[in-house]
């Protein structure tokens, strides 16, 4: 997910940690991921991935293994962006 | 003192909660690591100091929504039924997941306990939980720490319950923001003037204000002036949010050392090796079913052989009839008993399926097989049933209820019986060690990958043709890995033996009889010639159809029709045909493969029967199911179809290319 400032879980590297800036999917699939504790200002890590496929992520001390589609849709930036960002909201 | 406590057992997938349950019950139950297998709920009993108390076991659920088929049945049960207490069953190693549901049940004002499992994993990754604080900030609820797997902790958690059934947490425990828990008040109101009788009324409240279907069909209310929007994510936000609050509090040390789970993840989720890995467990789980499964064959050959024996001798030494000797020992004892000598091929089958399956291994297979299924318009979660399969058909058909779309769950119950069943396993063993002397094993593992790919191909077809292609991807969490533990183990086991000599002594038992008797009788009564019996003029209708798969027999008829029944009556049914006592042992393989070969009856032959029996339909069991499961006799009558055409089209493809290259 080099040079960009947020992208997918699908695009993001392997063995690196990120968070969440939002999902893009269906109402009931988003329902159930936030249920599971993945929503925006959720810390994940990408703990393995395929090529062109699906990707085994760390989330709340729980590794799920998320299909192509989803992780398409569970937009995330890199931490050091996060904290930037949290400083801006805190003043 | 109440007479009966009962005490529903509910937490997240992987926690730990059969292995618990069963830890009290030692109760029948199949314990499973993916959601879709325990969908009912299963009861046991115990009793503690006096107190009798009766253990329900939900399914595993991640929280108290409506979504799938789990969550409703758990729902139901703690909301309806008469539960007195909620154990809700916490993984101490992912308590800041597992403290969501945690937070749902805290909700329902019910008396809860907290059952913090796996402290062994916590201790050995050198985290620390704060005893003290931790049920301060869960409304002041007994806390108990367990180990289901060491069996630690378990009258502590009982005695929680005898003392603890009437007192529920302490105020509330997540506290919204100021507007909300105002909007909650206000629902609250309006839910006690109309429906007075409503316990757990803060819940409802709760649930209303997040839009939930259920609650909204049952309590109708006007709440239009109170909820403006759906609430839900706010609740779900702020449960998080106090849950970090209760981690930081309590959990210490949190992953200094590095999970192994992660280190073996890496070589069996690999994306080059993760398949060819996976295909090499399965062929190591069939290579320990047929050694090991063959090398304790002896045992019991000798036992049913001086069994056979000594029967035969006391009827006739009560000068019993002739044809009631020939029942006895032809029919029955020949039928069932040839059945009970696979037992030791299916004990080792179930239990390399316990251990892949305790450990932990299972879920990852879906990952592993996304990729491969994802082609077929399926995700990789499909692939679990389908591993179930080479169990048994009826749970696998069962299990695709885990699959959320219908498209998806029908295309799967399509494919599973494909996966050779462990019924199947007796036929393959007898025909492979008859026909392919050394080359056994790979003859009979060739019907395990042929049933794969078989599988995978009529997926992909499918896919090919279907309209609406769109597949729901996959979603599912993957437990840490675990040594598996004996007691889950041969609980699981015992269970499948179970079923097994079950069927030996029902279906096997009554169809050994009926095929004693069509083999034995014509309309003049009793034949001397089993080609003049009922059975031959059957199995002769067959002969032509069967001509082309190189099946052309009437005894092969009869033992493929008889095998409808359940698929071990086709072994069954060759013993009774000629007059085997057991046919799994050498003299009685010997005398079957000599009856056979008078026919021209040889290898390639053999093999044509093995592929028929792997793809045509199961059993009536099986039927039954996928009647059950997908509420259509339409579907069930053109998936029988679909597999006898199969069946026969592969079958005559392999004896007519078999032919063909043996003429060359």
């Amino acid at each position: 997910m080099k040079d960009l400032d947020t992208g997918t879980v699908f695009e993001g590297d392997m063995g690196r940690a990120y968070e969440v800036t939002g999902i893009l999917l269906p109402e009931d699939i988003t329902r159930r991921l936030e249920s599971l504790g993945i929503f925006e200002g959720t810390k994940l890590q990408i703990l393995n991935k395929k090529k062109n496929g699906a990707v085994i992520i760390k989330a709340r001390g729980a590794r799920w293994a998320i299909g192509k589609e989803f992780a398409k849709g569970i937009r995330v930036r890199e931490p050091g962006e996060i904290k930037e960002q949290q400083d801006e909201t805190d003043n | 003192m109440k007479q009966t406590i009962n005490v529903a057992f509910v937490g997240n997938p992987n926690c730990g909660k059969t292995t618990l349950f069963n830890a009290y019950t030692g109760a029948n139950l199949k314990v499973a690591n993916w959601p879709g297998v325990t969908v009912e709920r299963k009861e046991g009993e115990t009793d503690y100091r006096g107190q009798h108390i009766k253990l329900i076991d939900t399914p595993g659920i991640y929280s108290l929504t409506s979504y799938s088929i789990e969550e409703k049945v758990t729902r139901q049960c703690i909301l309806e039924d008469d539960i007195d207490v909620i154990i809700n069953i916490v993984d101490a190693s992912a308590m800041e997941r597992n403290l969501y549901l945690t937070m749902q049940l805290l909700e329902l004002g019910k008396p809860v306990i907290l059952a913090l499992n796996m402290m062994d994993i916590v201790e050995e990754r050198g985290m620390e939980i704060d005893m003290h604080r931790l049920p301060e900030l869960l409304g002041h609820i007994p806390v108990v720490p367990v180990s289901a797997r060491k069996r630690t902790g378990l009258d502590v958690l009982m005695h929680a319950v005898k003392h603890h059934y009437e007192e529920g947490p302490a105020g509330n425990v997540v506290v919204y923001r100021p507007d909300m828990e105002k909007r909650i008040v206000e629902v609250e109101k309006l839910l006690k003037s109309r429906y007075p009788q409503i316990k757990n009324i803060r819940w409802h409240a709760i649930k209303l204000l997040e839009r939930d279907d259920e609650v909204e069909k049952q309590y109708s209310l006007d709440t239009a002036a109170v909820i403006d929007r759906s609430y839900e994510k706010d609740i779900i936000n702020q449960k998080y949010d106090y849950i970090e609050e209760v981690i930081d509090e309590c959990l210490f040390y949190k992953s200094e050392k590095a999970a192994s789970t992660d280190k073996i993840d890496e070589v069996l989720t690999h994306r080059l090796w993760g398949v060819p890995i996976f295909l090499g467990i399965m062929a190591l789980v069939f290579f320990l079913t047929f050694f090991i499964g063959d090398a304790l064959k002896g045992v019991f050959e000798i036992v049913l052989s001086m069994f056979s024996d000594a029967v035969n001798h006391l009827l006739v030494s009560v000068s019993a009839a002739d044809w009631l000797i020939s029942l006895i020992v032809d029919g029955i004892i020949a039928g069932v008993g040839g059945i009970l000598t696979f037992l030791p091929n299916i004990f080792i089958l179930f239990l390399a399926l316990a251990v892949l399956e305790d450990s932990g291994y299972m879920a990852r297979v879906a990952y592993v097989m996304d990729k491969i299924m994802g082609r077929a318009g399926l995700s990789g979660k499909a692939f679990l049933p389908m591993i179930l399969g080479f169990g048994c058909t009826v749970p696998a058909v069962m299990a695709t209820r885990a699959l959320e779309r219908e498209e998806d769950r029908k295309k799967t119950i399509l494919v599973t019986p494909f996966m050779s069943c462990s019924a199947r396993l007796p036929i393959y063993v007898l025909f492979a060690d008859m026909f392919f002397g050394k080359y056994a094993m790979a003859a009979a593992f060739s019907m395990y990958v042929l049933g794969m790919l078989t599988a995978i191909v009529i997926a992909l077809v499918i896919n090919r043709f279907q309209k609406n292609k769109s597949s729901q991807s996959l979603l599912i969490e993957l437990p840490e890995y675990k040594a598996p533990n004996a007691r889950t183990i041969m609980i699981y086991v015992w269970e499948k033996v179970k079923d097994y000599l079950t069927k030996a002594g029902t279906t096997i038992f009554v169809a050994s009889i009926v095929i004693w008797f069509i083999l034995n009788f014509n309309q003049h009564g009793m034949v001397t010639e089993v080609s003049e019996s009922f059975g031959a003029a059957l199995g002769r209708w067959f002969e032509p159809l069967l001509a082309p798969a190189g099946l052309g027999l009437w005894q092969i008829g009869v033992a493929l029709i008889s095998g409808l029944s359940a698929k071990e009556v086709v072994v069954s049914s060759f013993a009774v045909l000629f007059g085997v006592g057991n046919a799994n042992s050498a003299a009685g393989m010997a005398q079957i493969v000599q009856n056979l070969s008078v026919y021209g009856f040889g290898a390639l032959n053999a093999y044509a029967l093995m592929v028929f029996c792997l793809l045509y339909t199961p059993c009536a069991a099986t039927i039954g199911t996928i009647r059950k499961e997908t509420h259509s006799w339409k579907f069930t009558f053109m998936m029988i179809a679909f597999q006898l055409l199969l069946a026969w089209g592969c079958a005559v493809l392999v004896f007519q290319a078999g032919s063909l290259l043996a003429g060359i």
